[in-house]
């Protein structure tokens, strides 16, 4: 008798913090926000948009491989910047299969400015500005690039 | 989704549940409901075999052509056709198939007043997780960090750099994206990507669904074999209400679908059938889960010593090859594909290619073990992610002499278990990385994917004998008490009207940004930021304004609406103007107390303007305080 009771009190405490907890869940989990403007609640898709029309101009150019990356952060302290690095792996997620080069030794580059106006002036000299794709995103190209 | 979507992610579900009719023993003499069960049993089982095995299919195609599409669906096409030949074979021949022992039964066949409860409470809370999994894939549409950072990232290779996508995995730029993981994942979803003919995230998200609905499919199913309906409830109960599977089943992790394929070689394990083909496929089992994740390839590798223990204890010693050629030939089959991953084509594991060798004093080292046992202490408690852990009735299930009916068969699932869990902790006493930054970031993936297999042993174990006390003798007991099992018909409608009721709930929620919609959510009213935060009590909810506000009016088509709405002014009367594109749609005469209005015929989408012919008015003298004109409360809109 003492194991049935025990047996039925398993079963209805079980079944009692099963339904608390879906029931807590739903709660706490409602509908995804709704989208008003362009931009989306999640950075991943914002970045896809943000990078849709760079990533059209690198195919009609028919750009493969490699393009350097320019974000705010300086590329040597890209690493050390936590909103920097997760800039740079959305944006390199957005433009696969291309490989950003940090380093920025290839003819084409991406930028990925936050600040367009205090961050442009890093662009070194000799770059032309092939695109302007908006958001702060642009692309350049270097006629010599450096070997 | 296309219809070659749901081609596409149909395929896999007939490839598995064909193989797994092919090689799994049938069940003597099934009633009605034990082929229904039979079948179900058969197509959650032969699901990670066929998601395995489209896998490999489409990661062969995708290193020979560079638009692998057409050559992996003529080739899936093959294999299909293939195995449904077979199997018609196979189901004229009568000497097919037949276990030395007989199929594992369940302790209850019928259904009672008490698991008929206990089945439309798994229904209903199915429904309610179906809804929450698919509101987490909205919400991050890529997957988490793990889905679109790993997984999905990879995909992309597969799907957009043709042949070359080798070389670009391999690149150092990609380093921290995990290359050398396995592809089974990535594969699949380059796979439907490739069908569907655009990298829809709904795809990807919709993958990694159906492998948590596998699990708990497969869950159920094997314990509705073994356990009855009880159990088997009460454990898939256990499982839903594990608030960290729902959302995680759909935002591509790859810990569910990994969780699913240890299920399946758990199950496969405790089974006590003696027959060459389940022992091939058990070997192809244990080697797709080395292709899921990393983590799988210890499992397999623990998984089949435990397989060799189990032989040995069942079959004299003359005949132990006639188990070990066909489970080595479905294990090397299912390994190929990941050894020449790991060989050829993905670089060094990061934890491996450290020299861990170089590492071993810290296996000794009494801080490190502090820290895991202390990170293992708090996330036992909250890896589901739960608000009142379960842990105590589950344990209390335990207590009876269900415990005696284990086999040496169940054991081993404890022990392949217990070992992979120990596996981690060494692979955590080794780790290279910041233990505790390793520990923060991997160790409740770790242990959801143990949950699910953990549960099917607890599924095992709880109750009690029958005829003795737990869950059948009560069951009966109740039954009987009860006069006779409820009818179907009243099952099935009880399950349909308290899923419609549920499906309107969850229907009502509205979204965080959102204060009101209309009844199919076609239309959406979304205040912008020049509304203060709202403020709500019992009765009401409403947003002050400083003087003019934006209402947005979200649709995906154009729509005609009505709004009905409550205003008021703030301190005095004021008129209060609706603009809609610098038209004036609406204007009335607001007073201090609060007045219902209408505002008919507003065309959807647009941003309704709120404006007020007076100044807003400071709440307090305090410089601080809000400036308001009026407010806006419970709008509604038809």
């Amino acid at each position: 008798v003492i194991l049935r009771v025990t047996w039925i009190c398993a079963l209805v405490a079980l079944v009692g913090v099963a339904v608390a907890n879906v029931a807590n869940l739903a709660r706490t989990h409602p509908p995804a926000p709704i989208r008003v403007s362009g931009s989306a609640p999640d950075p991943v898709m914002n970045a896809e948009a943000r990078f849709a029309p760079v990533r059209a101009e690198l195919q009609a150019r028919a750009i493969s491989g490699r393009v350097g990356y320019f974000s705010d952060a300086p590329a040597g302290r890209l690493s050390a910047e936590p909103r920097g690095i997760e800039r740079y792996f959305r944006a390199q997620f957005a433009l696969s299969p291309l490989i950003l080069d940090v380093d920025g030794r290839d003819p084409w580059i991406v930028t990925d400015f936050e600040h367009v106006a205090a961050s442009r002036g890093r662009i070194p000299a000799g770059w032309q500005l092939a695109a302007d794709c908006g958001g702060g995103v642009l692309l350049w190209h270097q006629q010599h690039p450096r070997p | 989704m296309t219809a070659w979507g749901n081609i596409a992610l149909l395929t896999p579900t007939v490839i598995g549940v064909t193989i797994a009719y092919l090689l799994w023993p049938r069940m003597p003499r099934p009633g009605a409901h034990g082929v229904l069960l039979h079948w179900c049993f058969l197509g959650f089982l032969g699901w990670p075999l066929g998601w395995g095995l489209t896998a490999i299919v489409f990661f062969g195609c995708s290193l020979i052509f560079a638009r692998p599409v057409l050559p992996s669906a003529l080739t899936e096409t093959a294999i299909l056709t293939l195995l449904v030949c077979l199997a018609l074979a196979a189901r004229r021949s009568n000497a097919r198939r037949n276990c030395s022992r007989s199929a594992p039964q369940s302790d209850e066949s019928s259904l009672s007043w008490v698991t008929a409860v206990l089945a439309t409470i798994f229904v209903q809370l199915a429904i309610v997780a179906l809804v929450i999994s698919i509101r987490a894939a909205q919400l991050e549409p890529n997957g988490s960090w793990d889905g679109w950072a790993i997984w999905n990232f990879h995909a992309r290779f597969m799907v957009r750099a043709g042949t070359a996508w080798p070389t670009v995995l391999q690149s150092p730029e990609v380093a921290w994206s995990h290359p050398d993981y396995p592809l089974l994942v990535p594969a699949n979803v380059a796979r439907l990507w490739s069908w569907i003919g655009h990298e829809a995230p709904a795809a990807s998200a919709a993958v990694s669904l159906l492998f948590g609905v596998g699990t708990v499919g497969l869950l159920v199913t094997a314990l509705l074999r073994r356990r009855g309906p009880m159990a088997a409830f009460l454990a898939g109960i256990a499982l839903l209400s594990t608030p960290f599977f729902v959302t995680f089943s759909s935002n591509e992790h790859a810990d569910i679908p990994l969780s699913l394929f240890m299920l399946g070689v758990c199950v496969v394990l405790s089974e006590r059938c003696v027959a060459s083909r389940a022992d091939f496929f058990l070997g192809a089992l244990i080697g797709l889960t080395a292709f899921v994740k990393n983590e799988g390839q210890l499992f397999a590798l623990i998984a089949s010593v435990a397989w060799i223990g189990c032989v040995l204890s069942r079959r004299p010693d003359g005949t132990l090859w006639q188990s070990a050629l066909p489970f080595m030939l479905g294990l090397g089959l299912a390994l190929a594909p990941l050894f020449y991953f790991k060989l050829h084509l993905a670089p060094a594991n990061d934890l491996l290619s450290s020299h861990p060798a170089g590492r071993l004093g810290q296996l000794f080292a009494p801080a490190r073990h502090r820290l895991i046992l202390a990170a293992l202490w708090r996330d036992l408690g909250q890896f589901g992610q739960w608000r009142w852990l379960p842990y105590f009735p589950l344990l209390l299930a335990l207590v009876g002499p269900g415990w005696r009916r284990l086999t040496r068969f169940d054991w081993s699932i404890a022990a392949v278990l217990l070992l992979t869990f120990l596996g981690y902790y060494v692979v955590y006493l080794l780790s290279p990385f910041d233990l505790q930054w390793h520990l923060n970031s991997s160790l409740v993936r770790l242990l959801m994917q143990l949950w699910p297999s953990g549960l099917f042993f607890w599924g095992l174990a709880a109750g009690a004998e029958p005829k003795a006390v737990g869950a059948s003798a009560s069951a009966e007991a109740l039954a009987k008490a009860e006069g006779r099992a409820p009818p179907t018909w009243l099952l099935i409608t009880a399950n349909l009207t308290l899923g419609v009721f549920l499906l309107g709930a969850l229907n009502r929620q509205l979204a965080p940004n959102e204060i009101a919609a209309t009844r199919f959510h076609t239309v959406h009213a979304v205040p912008a930021a020049d509304w203060y935060p709202a403020e709500s009590d019992s009765r009401d909810r409403w947003f002050w304004s400083s003087g003019s506000s934006t209402l947005h009016l979200v649709s995906a088509g154009k729509r005609s609406v009505d709004l009905h709405v409550s205003l008021r002014g703030f301190l005095q009367a004021q008129n209060i103007v609706a603009r809609v594109n610098g038209r004036i749609i609406w204007t009335a005469r607001v007073s201090r107390l609060l007045t219902k209005f209408s505002i008919p015929d507003v065309t959807t989408p647009a941003d309704i303007i709120f404006s007020s012919d007076h100044p807003g008015i400071a709440e307090s003298t305090d410089p601080r305080s809000r400036t308001l004109a009026f407010a806006l409360y419970d709008l509604r809109i038809e």
